[in-house]
């Protein structure tokens, strides 16, 4: 109870944080945000008058306190207002961008565990062999490349060499095979270095060795000792996965050109939609503090020295 | 009857155990005795087929030792746990995993010749003392009625009383059900006490093998003496003579 307490607490200063540091980002960049919505409004531009009228609407004429609290006052009901350049509600949107990259995010990590689940584990089997050290090899070149680049070169060879899958757009499933390919190597890059280490380590637990003589068949000690031991780095990093997902989908999607969170994004600080911006921050957040407190509770299960310590 | 013939395990350049061979027959006890680095685990492990070994075999009643599942008492108490279990569930993996069925009241007696109370079976190993945790790695290894069971200074971490007790059950259960037990220890007492046959090694040899009672009345090489004598000058040992 007490620890949940705690969790709650440190959510809520971080979600505030969060609020505070991009709107204070925002606020200090370069060039001045009314002249940067009206030539998103107008496509003009606009008469000093009409550019103080902008500051009244969206509260940037009263200065920094002030216009931070007439955007976080709404957000606290729930609201997340208006944006400032179309004047259309944000969540709606909002939501439907969610919807677009929450399929890719999904495919990326799907794509991720497949490939890295069996690579580590057939790696860590035989240590040192050249399937090993292949697969560390192949992770640290995908950890190391951008998925920009890496992006690139499989349009390059897959639509542009071969013509065989589209290079951009969002129509059908098709259209998610290049975008998912790009975040799913750079899931399974990290993911097999951190699983092939996990099982390695797994497998020198001194208890191990007698079990199989004790009469444990091998398959059992495999699932009952190994796995859930080398699981607890890859729970632990899952929530670094998500943010390497979120963020690698932002880039995929401008590579690609595909609709969603990414697009979204990009359209709304160009057109310095204040609203827009910290819209996405905060239910990026917030959705950051809820995988990690989720992450928290299942490791609490699979590792119970954590709920000895943590309690 | 377990039969070790010229086993030979090296690290390296370095030669950890040099053609051992023993016999150890049903029912018996035999005592490792050495100085710390002598080779004692490391023959435990290669009994096992823990380790890779360089030279010799391993057999049981002429047959593969495996397929009678030896237990084993590591030296190690807690490491011998997986933490992530309960130590009832780390006890009892092994007879659950060969579908074997336990006599009536058998953890009970056990756990009770153990001076152990069964609740703490619901802990994990670093829940408990040291000393409960060799206690339960006893019982582990009691439990499946083994036909060979090899310790490994399994009353390093026991006091004197518990030590006598702990001793007591195994050689009651030992009469009873007639397993091999091959003891690694570096108390002499617990040797002349309980061992048939006394095997001294020494940076990877046998340096003396003798049926015990020989042994300790006169031990036959320098470095046997030298053992017998620091257990008398500790009082670890009375005299036999």
């Amino acid at each position: 109870m007490i620890v949940l307490v705690e969790v709650l607490l440190r959510s809520i200063v971080v979600l505030t944080l969060t609020a505070l540091v991009t709107f204070t980002l925002l606020w200090h960049a370069p060039g001045d945000p009314a002249m940067a919505i009206a030539l998103a409004r107008y496509d003009a531009v606009v008469p000093p008058d009409v550019l103080e009228q902008i500051r009244a609407q969206t509260g940037l004429d009263a200065g920094y306190w002030p216009a931070f609290w007439h955007w976080i006052k709404p957000l606290l009901t729930g609201d997340f207002g208006n944006s400032s350049v179309s004047g259309r509600p944000i969540w709606p949107d909002l939501r439907d961008a969610f919807g677009l990259t929450l399929p890719l995010a999904l495919a990326g990590l799907a794509i991720g565990l497949l490939i890295s689940v069996p690579l580590a584990i057939y790696a860590s089997r035989q240590p040192g062999s050249w399937i090993d050290r292949g697969a560390v090899a192949v992770a640290s070149i995908g950890a190391a490349m951008p998925a920009y680049w890496l992006g690139l070169l499989l349009i390059l060879l897959f639509s542009v060499r071969l013509g065989w899958l589209p290079a951009m757009g969002a129509q059908g499933p098709t259209h998610l095979i290049l975008p998912a390919l790009t975040l799913g190597l750079g899931v399974a890059a990290s993911l097999t270095r951190i699983l092939r280490s996990g099982l390695l380590e797994a497998r020198e637990a001194p208890f191990l060795p007698a079990l199989a003589r004790r009469g444990v068949p091998a398959n059992r000690i495999g699932r009952d000792h190994v796995a859930p031991h080398a699981a607890i780095p890859v729970v632990t990093v899952l929530g670094l996965e998500l943010a390497f997902l979120l963020e690698g989908a932002v880039i995929v999607e401008v590579i690609f050109a595909r609709p969603g969170l990414g697009t979204f994004l990009i359209d709304a600080i160009f057109a310095r939609d204040f609203p827009k911006v910290q819209a996405v921050v905060i239910v990026t957040a917030l959705l950051f503090v809820t995988v990690n407190l989720l992450i928290d509770l299942v490791y609490r299960v699979i590792d119970p020295r954590t709920r000895l310590s943590g309690a | 009857m377990l039969k070790v013939k010229d086993l030979t395990v090296r690290r390296g350049e370095r030669c950890v155990l040099e053609n051992i061979s023993l016999t150890l027959s049903k029912g018996r006890t035999v005592a490792v005795i050495g100085e710390s680095g002598a080779g004692k685990s490391t023959l435990v492990g290669a009994i096992l087929g823990l380790l890779p070994v360089q030279n010799g075999h391993v057999s049981w009643n002429g047959g593969d030792l495996r397929s009678v599942f030896p237990s084993l008492v590591m030296q190690e108490p807690r490491a011998a746990f997986n933490p992530a279990f309960s130590l009832g569930r780390s006890v009892m993996e092994p007879v659950k995993a060969r579908g074997l069925m336990l006599s009536d009241g058998r953890i009970d007696r056990l756990c009770n010749g153990l001076e152990l109370d069964p609740a703490l079976l619901k802990r994990r190993p670093y829940e408990v003392s040291i000393g409960q945790a060799q206690r339960l790695g006893i019982l582990r290894a009691l439990i499946a009625a083994a036909p060979l069971v090899l310790f490994d200074e399994h009353l390093s971490a026991l006091d004197a009383v518990t030590q006598k007790l702990t001793a007591k059950l195994i050689a009651t259960l030992q009469r009873e059900e007639g397993f091999a037990a091959l003891v690694v220890t570096h108390d002499l007492g617990y040797a002349a006490a309980h061992a048939d046959d006394i095997v001294i090694l020494k940076k990877g040899r046998i340096e003396e093998t003798a049926p015990a009672g020989q042994f300790f009345r006169a031990p036959q090489t320098e470095y046997g003496r030298a053992l017998c004598d620091a257990a008398f000058a500790l009082g670890a040992l009375e005299r036999v003579a």
